[in-house]
């Protein structure tokens, strides 16, 4: 009972120091990485500091080891002193359990109060210390918190830590993209028939677009893919625009947010392959006849000899 | 004490009996409607395919049970038995005993009856409309009385403890019910909010948060200063602490609920207040679980055997957890990953399940025996509630702290590239089913075991023989003598009404000094001149989300947070809410945020979506709502709806009463056209269509700056 008090003292000691504690732990990934990018020399200047805390920590413990075999032996030599009770059972007594009379006894009789309700009687015993110490504790944390963000108004405000957040994160997709060796946009796109990338976009088409455009492309909510008509153009490269920008006013949802340019090729190449095919249920022919040997750039041409199904082969000879 | 003296009475046991039996009836009706919630979360089909058995609506039908029929009556119960003991003075009037007994009653049939209809005015557990909150009013008040008049009539000079609890709970409550359920009636079953968007949403969770402090709390803290040392046969620890700890709890605790609402379009200044005051309650709640904990020393070799004790002691200590709980998830960086996810619903049912529940069935295992005369019919099974109980809480709780984590981490989570690592919402909620079935697998563990009270008590009635009317004596009470060095406490304790509006001003301040300003002081809602009242259609959209409870599962209220920022879009401003009576920002998401949903999708993907929702996002946990295409929508009170917004301050022209039908077509007809040019035919009063234009406004009109109309 009394270790599970102290041990709950500890939680609330790490707690009521709460908000330095959860900054720590959202700033950790950037702590990490200033650590990444200290040079050696600072580097062994931290460790040599860790390295001496670590040191002055040990002769503290020794310390302690030290005053309470010299205290065991003084009170070999002293009975007396063995009677006094210890500091920490001083310590205990003011600030954690307080004085605690035994059941029962004469001690606990005398705290009794007179009167009783109903036959329950009440103790005239002080609040436990601890207790009392937790509430200070916590007035103070409000106290504090208070002035830092109310009235010296210090504290960064939830719209400051956002527009922190989206700068951090701004950097980072910046690093990112300078880390790429090619971007792949809607002016360079280039179908690709790998198996991979086919059975990669076939599976983002699993997942994302089947709702609309149901799963055999056949459409519903969304257009017909399996056909030669498009509303927005058919070649890989209107096709990559459409899936990153979306065309909001006709319910189609910009995805450029949620799929990374690889993949809206690999699902973009996946639509292609449908050409031809025949689905359960096709949605009406919408938009413009495309002719795939009508290229719009230099890429686009590339796309169409390729053998990628036979159905785009005989949608091209058809022409 | 000279014994001529003495002064006859009675103590009133029937109607301690009846609450007793309405608290076990109430309590297995609503904690099977929360088994049945708990499987809809991962069976959809559960729903029985109807409005009436849904989640949204059955969900508020769960926590209104188990609040107010369930704790309530168990509240009743206990203080129609220990009160007119406490003061030696049976109940001041019988009939308003009774009177109170029926209405409660009433009351919760009503509600049983109005909320599965939709009847709602969908603010967290003040859903009912406002003729029923007139009558919890009236009863109310009358409970009040009684207790008062009791109070007046009392042989105890001084009040106990667990007096002061009921007084403050009762006045405490009548302040927080009257003033959140303010607003303009349109009708007999449909009134709108007094308060709009963030006014109401403060109101709302000042409320909210007070009535599990006020109904779930400190009743319950006044019950345990009562049963406990009952129980234990031993003194209460500390009588100091007990005056510490109710002072100081139940002014802090009036200012906590803005921890409802961090990171929300609150203003800040009261978000820190709501920080720092819940913070501060840590040692206030836990002095109530130290005294009761402390009064058990000598007497821990009887809980070994005594399942009044045992199920007392996890009720104090779950107490405790929740109360340690509750601060840790009121500090903002600890809330930015809790809040909307499961962990509030965890936490939430650790004090319902551990604390209200497991009090209450100690209270009725120690109540039964007494009132019939008898010993417990048997031990062991009230033991074996006991194990049940517990494992049931283990297994209800654990599973939603793994599902909270895993949920939220999931959709904070980034790719290196900068982009959502879980886009759609769906892939998080796939993730936590099975937690959702092991939660399910818990709550019907701590079920069973209450099936096991309800024979045992009925076995303990049959053995024993039920004593009415309890007689006892005590002295008339001597007028007041003044005596020096008196106590000022314990002079408080002599003064009942003096107490008691005590009481009132330490509950008043907190509320005071956060709401008003927020209503009056302009800067607290900064107006977006884009911001439009709701066309006549989506008005009545608007009315049936409200109805159908999807504030229950979806928010609207996007946080400014990345993660979820690039998933729903711009985050939420105070401005846009201003015609939101009442405001929908949920508590808890489901399913994901709704505030930016306008013009994300098409028309034709919202219909096909509501007839079958896994057929837009497969693996969805959303029920069908396939009914809304046929079912057809009356418009005929949409004149009184517009009149009584424009009375709350809503800008609709004069007159424009006479116009807001053909409005409402004209805008129908549009989304009909669309829909057709899908393919899907429905009529222009279809509810469908409404609830279309509805979800196509939301969170649009700060877009318009920019954008001209579609």
């Amino acid at each position: 009972m009394k270790k599970f008090k102290y041990l709950m003292l500890l939680l609330l000691g790490v707690f009521g120091s709460s908000p330095a504690w959860a900054q720590a732990a959202e700033a950790e990934s950037s702590w990490m990485g200033t650590l990444q990018q200290m040079d050696s020399s600072q580097l062994t200047l931290l460790i040599i500091l860790g390295v001496v805390l670590l040191v002055i920590v040990l002769l503290l413990f020794l310390m302690i080891y030290l005053m309470s075999f010299m205290s065991a032996v003084l009170k070999k030599e002293n009975p007396e002193l063995a009677a006094q009770p210890s500091w920490w059972d001083e310590f205990k007594l003011k600030y954690v359990t307080g004085k605690m009379q035994p059941v029962g006894s004469p001690e606990e009789k005398r705290l009794m109060k007179e009167h009783t309700f109903d036959g329950i009687v009440e103790l005239d015993n002080h609040m436990p210390p601890w207790l009392a110490n937790v509430f200070y504790i916590t007035i103070a944390f409000g106290v504090i918190y208070f002035t830092y963000y109310t009235v010296l108004g210090l504290g960064v405000s939830q719209y400051e830590e956002y527009a922190e957040e989206q700068r951090v994160a701004a950097l980072q997709i910046e690093a990112y993209k300078a880390n790429l060796t090619s971007l792949i946009d809607e002016t360079n796109v280039v179908f690709d028939e790998s198996a991979a990338a086919i059975s990669a976009g076939q599976s983002i088409f699993q997942a994302n677009c089947v709702a609309c455009h149901a799963q055999d492309g056949g459409g519903g909510v969304g257009s017909n893919l399996t056909d030669e008509y498009w509303k927005h153009g058919g070649s890989i490269n209107d096709i990559f625009k459409v899936i990153k920008y979306g065309v909001p006013e006709k319910g189609m949802i910009p995805w450029q947010d949620q799929l990374s340019p690889e993949q809206i090729q690999q699902v973009a190449s996946f639509i292609l392959t449908l050409q031809g095919t025949t689905p359960a249920n096709p949605k009406e022919a919408e938009g413009e006849r495309y002719v795939p040997n009508a290229p719009a750039s230099a890429d686009s041409a590339l796309v169409a000899p390729v053998d990628t199904t036979k159905v785009v082969a005989v949608a091209g000879t058809e022409e | 004490m000279s014994g001529p003296s003495l002064e006859q009475f009675s103590y009133d046991n029937k109607i301690v009996k009846y609450f007793g039996v309405a608290t076990i009836a109430w309590g297995l009706v609503g904690m099977l409607v929360g088994l049945i919630v708990a499987i809809q979360l991962f069976l959809p089909e559960a729903n029985l395919g109807n409005p009436y058995t849904t989640f949204g609506r059955i969900r508020p039908l769960h926590t209104n049970a188990v609040i107010f029929a369930f704790v309530g009556n168990a509240i009743f119960a206990g203080i129609y038995y220990s009160m007119p003991r406490l003061l030696k003075a049976p109940m001041w009037n019988k009939n308003l005993s009774w009177f109170h007994f029926w209405g409660w009653q009433l009351i919760i049939l009503l509600a049983a009856i109005t909320l599965p209809l939709g009847i709602t005015t969908s603010k967290e557990y003040a859903e009912l409309e406002w003729p029923i909150d007139i009558l919890i009013a009236v009863v109310w008040v009358a409970f009040g009385a009684n207790m008062i008049g009791t109070l007046l009539t009392r042989r105890e000079k001084h009040m106990y403890v667990a007096i002061w609890f009921y007084l403050a709970s009762f006045v405490t409550v009548a302040v927080l019910h009257i003033f959140n359920s303010l607003a303009l009636p349109v009708s007999f079953l449909k009134s709108y909010s007094a308060y709009a968007g963030v006014q109401d949403a403060l109101v709302q969770w000042w409320y909210g948060h007070n009535a599990v402090a006020f109904f779930l709390t400190t009743p319950f803290l006044g019950l345990m200063y009562y049963y406990l040392p009952k129980a234990a046969n031993r003194p209460v620890y500390s009588y100091k602490l007990s005056i510490v700890h109710f002072w100081s709890l139940i002014f802090l605790y009036i200012w906590a609920g803005p921890h409802h609402l961090l990171y929300t379009a609150l203003p800040e200044w009261a978000q820190v207040l709501g920080v720092i005051f819940s913070v501060m309650l840590i040692a206030p709640s836990w002095g109530g679980m130290v005294n009761g904990l402390l009064t058990l020393r000598g007497a821990w070799d009887k809980v070994r055997v005594d399942p009044v004790l045992k199920f007392m002691v996890v009720a104090v200590t779950a107490y405790g957890m929740a109360t340690f709980e509750g601060p840790m998830l009121s500090l903002k960086n600890v809330n930015a990953i809790a809040h909307y996810t499961d962990w509030i619903v965890g936490h939430v049912h650790i004090g319902g399940l551990g604390w209200n529940g497991f009090f209450t069935f100690a209270m009725l295992y120690w109540l039964w025996p007494k009132m019939w005369r008898t010993n417990l019919y048997s031990t062991k099974l009230a033991t074996t509630h006991f194990w049940l109980g517990t494992i049931g809480i283990i297994f209800y709780a654990l599973p939603l702290y793994v599902s909270a984590l895993t949920q939220s981490l999931m959709l904070k989570e980034f790719t290196e590239a900068g982009r959502l690592a879980y886009p759609n919402f769906i892939e998080t909620v796939i993730q936590i089913v099975p937690m959702y079935i092991l939660r399910a697998l818990g709550g019907l563990l701590y079920l069973t075991g209450a099936f096991l009270l309800v024979y045992n008590m009925i076995m303990t009635a049959k053995q024993g023989k039920f004593v009415a009317e309890e007689a006892d004596e005590a002295p008339a009470l001597a007028p007041h003598v003044e005596e020096k060095g008196e106590f000022w406490h314990r002079a408080w304790e002599r003064k009942p009404v003096f107490f008691t509006l005590l009481a009132t001003v330490a509950i008043l301040i907190g509320g005071i000094i956060e709401i008003i300003p927020t209503i009056l002081v302009k800067s607290n809602v900064p107006t977006i001149t884009s911001v439009q009242p709701y066309t006549p259609l989506e008005l009545q959209g608007r009315d049936l989300y409200i109805s159908h409870g999807c504030v229950g599962c979806h928010s609207q209220m996007i946080r400014p947070f990345r993660s979820e920022t690039e998933r729903y879009g711009e985050y939420s401003k105070a401005g846009e809410y201003v015609y939101d009576r009442p405001f929908l920002w949920g508590s808890k998401r489901s399913g994901p945020d709704l505030h930016r949903v306008g013009g994300k999708y098409p028309d034709s993907w919202h219909y096909h979506h509501m007839m079958d929702p896994t057929s837009m996002s497969p693996g969805s946990l959303m029920p069908a709502y396939d009914w809304m295409s046929t079912n057809i929508m009356d418009h005929s009170s949409l004149p009184d709806k517009i009149s009584t917004l424009r009375s709350l301050g809503v800008p609709y022209p004069e007159g424009y009463e006479a116009q807001a039908q053909a409005d409402l077509y004209v805008q129908a007809d549009g989304i009909v056209k669309n829909l057709k040019s899908a393919g899907i035919e429905v009529v222009p009063d279809s509810e469908i269509v409404a609830l279309i234009a509805y979800l196509q406004r939301l969170g649009t009109d700060i877009k318009k700056t920019t954008a001209s109309n579609p």
